[in-house]
């Protein structure tokens, strides 16, 4: 998937750096692990990478990047800067906002 | 209380705990609630988890480790096989192995575990209780009991 040149703030574009570039370097996310089961409300500061179950409403920031992974069960409202789908995600009575991307 | 920024923390040197690397996050399988996160509701995991955000509500963690870490606000009652505390929580701990209290630690709770580690300038206000049922113990229990207090004694 191609980020336009036009594009300059955006959180993606940074995040593709490869982490050995200084300055360059985002914090790594936090991470739902395919294991863990999250109800309820959370709040985001920062990269989000969701593996596991999620039933409840993320709030991200607009620089934030909330990415989905396909083994994650989500149920409920995910907003983000960047919303990062992978393909096969199972999105069923999910409502996700700010910009979205699929993922291979 | 939540006006911490990502900034504010940089790649990882965000507490002692934390684990150094994304590579080796993957390899041990660890979860983390890094310390931006606010989190009010029911958690619960079955693989180590690092806790530097907010967490409110309940924890059941099974069989596998937890740490929060020295920015870590927990405000829940927490069960995992072993508990290494460097924050500020509010709420039972229950270690079915060991709980390890840091010198950062602030604990508002009651304490169950077979072993426990409290490093000098540990804050704990609450009630210790040993069991005998560790899970995971290598050593028996009253011998793990004696050391403990020992160390309570030399610490206090």
């Amino acid at each position: 998937m191609t980020v336009p040149d036009s594009v300059t703030d955006d959180p993606l574009r940074e995040n593709d750096a490869p982490d050995s570039v200084a300055g360059s370097l985002r914090p790594l996310p936090s991470i739902i692990g395919a294991t863990v089961a999250m109800k309820g409300e959370l709040i985001v500061g920062e990269d989000l990478v969701i593996e596991g179950a999620f039933d409840g409403t993320i709030t991200g920031e607009s620089t934030d990047i909330v990415t989905v992974r396909r083994t994650a069960r989500l149920r409920g409202n995910v907003s983000a800067g960047v919303v990062q789908v992978e393909d096969g995600t199972n999105l069923d009575a999910t409502t996700l906002s700010g910009r979205i991307r699929l993922a291979p | 209380m939540f006006s911490k920024k990502k900034e504010d923390y940089p790649a990882y040197e965000r507490s002692e705990p934390a684990a150094p690397t994304s590579s080796d996050v993957r390899r041990r399988k660890t979860s983390v609630i890094g310390p931006t996160l606010k989190f009010k509701g029911e958690l619960s995991a079955n693989e180590d988890l690092i806790i530097e955000g907010e967490i409110e509500g309940t924890i059941a963690h099974q069989d596998k480790n937890l740490t929060v870490g020295k920015e870590g606000r927990v405000k829940a009652n927490i069960d995992a096989r072993t508990v290494e505390i460097y924050g500020k929580v509010e709420g039972d701990i229950h270690g079915q192995d060991i709980v390890k209290l840091a010198k950062s630690a602030d604990v508002k709770g009651n304490i169950r575990c077979s072993r426990i580690v409290m490093e000098d300038g540990a804050q704990f206000t609450g009630k210790i209780e040993m069991s005998q049922k560790a899970k995971a113990a290598p050593k028996p229990a009253s011998l793990s009991v004696a050391e403990s207090s020992k160390r309570a004694e030399s610490a206090g």
